[in-house]
C-alpha cells in the first residue's frame, strides 16, 4: 500500500506539471522553468522510484554498485537541460518538450533514487562540494551576463535568476552548517504506542535521542 | 569490479556525447550561437518580400541579387541595442570603398515595426546615421504576413517588452548575389565584416 501510495504521488506531480496552465505559468518566468519546473519534474521520478518494486531494483543496482555511474548520467541529462539552448529548444518545439519531461523524471529522478543510496561519503561530499560552488557561479554568471543567453526571456529576467539561484545557494548552505548543530533530521514512523512525552516532537534529531536515551 | 566499471563506461560515453551533440561540439551553448551555426550551413534562400523605404518608393527584396546585400533588423524607438547596432553598420558603410558601394554592395536595414516607423521617421534615423537612402537604405515591410516570413527565414526573434519595446536578437547578416544567406556577424565588430567583404571582392 505505501508503494503505491509513492506511485501515485509521482504520477500526480507529473501530471499536475504537464497541465497546460501550470506550465504557462511556470514557463512564463526563468526563475520558473529552471527552480521551480526543473525540480518538480525530478522529484516526481524520484517519488514514482520510490514506488517501484523490489524486484525492478536489481536492474538498477546490477551495473550501478556505487552508484557512479547512475549519478553521472543523472548529472550529464540536467546539465544538458541546463543549457541556455535547451530551454529555449524546449519552448519552441513540442517533441523537446516532450523529451524533457521524458527524460528529467523518469531517466534522472529514477536513477537519482536508487544511485544517490548507493553512493559511498566520499561521492556524495563532491557532489554537494560541487554542487554548492556551481550555483554560486552561475547566480553570479547570470547576473552579469551583458547578453541575452535565452531568445524567450528578457534579460532582467535572467538576472531575476541570478538572485534566486544566489538565494537556493545560501539556503543550502544554512541547512548545512544547521546540521552541524542541530542533527540530522528524522522523520519518525513508528507505529507502536510511545511512552506518552509532554512535547510531542514529529521529527526527532537523532544524535539528541542517542545522548539522552 | 568489471560490472561497475562497464556501466561507469556507458555512463560517461553517453552522457558525454550527449553534451557533445547538445553543444555541436562545445561550440554552441546559446540558442543564438546554435542559430548562427546552423544558418550558416543551411544557407536559406531570403523569400520575397515588399518593403518601403525612407524616400516612400517601393522595392522588392528580389531587386538586390546580383549584389551582397549586408542586412540588418532593428526598429526606430529602440533605446539600448539598435542604435549601437546602426552606428557599427555605418562604420562598415564608411569603410567600403564608394566604387563598390551601390555596384556590388548594398546595406539595408530592416524595421519589425512598420505602424511606428514610417518613411519620415526612417527618414530622420537616415540622416542621423549618414545613410544616403540609395547604397544604404532604411527600410519596413508593410505585410505583416511577409515581415513574419522574413523573420522566420533568418530566425529572427522579436519579443515585445515590458516597455513598449521589443527585445530582439541582432547581428549582421551576409546575403550573397544569388538571395542566400551565407554569413551571420556579431553586431559588435564591424571590422570582421569589412575585412570579409574585402576578401571576396578583391
Amino acid at each position: 500500500m505505501y508503494r503505491f501510495r509513492y506511485v501515485m504521488i509521482g504520477l500526480l506531480l507529473l501530471l499536475f506539471v504537464s497541465l497546460p496552465y501550470i506550465r504557462s505559468l511556470l514557463e512564463e518566468s526563468m526563475v520558473g522553468t529552471m527552480l521551480i519546473q526543473y525540480p518538480l519534474l525530478i522529484g516526481s521520478g524520484f517519488f514514482l522510484a520510490k514506488g517501484f518494486p523490489r524486484k525492478w531494483r536489481g536492474f538498477f543496482v546490477f551495473y550501478n554498485e556505487n552508484g557512479i555511474a547512475g549519478i553521472f548520467t543523472a548529472i550529464c541529462v540536467v546539465g544538458f537541460w541546463l543549457l541556455p539552448r535547451s530551454v529555449d529548444a524546449a519552448l519552441n518545439e513540442p517533441i523537446m518538450e516532450i523529451a524533457k519531461y521524458m527524460s528529467l523524471s523518469l531517466l534522472v529522478g529514477v536513477l537519482l533514487f536508487y544511485s544517490w543510496q548507493l553512493l559511498g561519503p566520499i561521492s556524495k561530499a563532491f557532489i554537494w562540494a560541487n554542487l554548492i560552488s556551481m550555483i554560486f557561479v552561475m547566480s553570479w554568471l547570470y547576473s552579469v551576463s551583458p547578453v541575452r543567453l535565452c531568445n524567450n526571456y528578457l534579460v532582467t529576467a535572467q538576472q531575476q535568476l541570478g538572485k534566486a539561484m544566489f538565494v537556493l545557494g545560501v539556503a543550502i548552505c544554512i541547512l548545512f552548517i544547521g546540521r552541524v548543530f542541530l542533527g540530522k533530521p528524522e522523520i519518525n514512523k513508528n507505529t507502536t504506542m510511545k511512552k506518552r512525552k509532554y512535547i510531542n516532537l514529529n521529527i526527532h534529531a537523532k544524535e539528541l535521542d542517542e545522548r539522552m536515551t | 569490479m568489471l560490472r561497475k566499471s562497464i556501466g561507469i563506461l556507458f555512463a560517461l560515453v553517453a552522457g558525454l556525447s550527449l553534451l557533445w551533440i547538445g553543444t555541436d561540439g562545445l561550440r554552441a551553448f546559446t540558442a543564438e550561437k546554435a542559430r548562427i551555426i546552423e544558418l550558416e550551413r543551411e544557407q536559406p534562400k531570403l523569400p520575397s518580400a515588399t518593403l518601403i523605404d525612407s524616400n516612400s518608393e517601393n522595392f522588392q527584396l528580389q531587386e538586390l541579387k546580383g549584389k551582397y546585400t549586408l542586412l540588418t533588423f532593428m526598429y526606430t524607438s529602440c533605446g539600448d541595442v539598435c542604435p549601437v547596432l546602426e552606428r557599427n553598420f555605418a562604420e562598415i558603410y564608411e569603410n567600403i570603398p564608394n566604387d563598390v558601394l551601390g555596384k556590388e554592395v548594398v546595406l539595408v536595414s530592416i524595421s519589425f515595426d512598420p505602424e511606428n516607423d514610417s518613411p519620415t521617421v526612417l527618414k530622420s534615423y537616415s540622416n542621423h546615421f549618414g545613410a544616403d537612402g540609395e547604397h544604404w537604405k532604411m527600410a519596413t515591410i508593410q505585410d505583416e504576413q511577409e515581415l513574419k516570413n522574413v523573420l522566420d527565414a533568418l530566425e529572427v526573434v522579436v519579443i515585445p517588452n515590458e516597455y513598449g519595446g521589443y527585445e530582439h536578437n541582432s547581428a549582421f547578416y551576409v546575403i550573397n548575389p544569388d538571395g542566400k544567406l551565407t554569413n551571420i556577424f556579431d553586431y559588435q565588430t564591424p571590422q570582421v565584416v569589412v575585412e570579409y567583404m574585402d576578401s571576396i571582392l578583391f
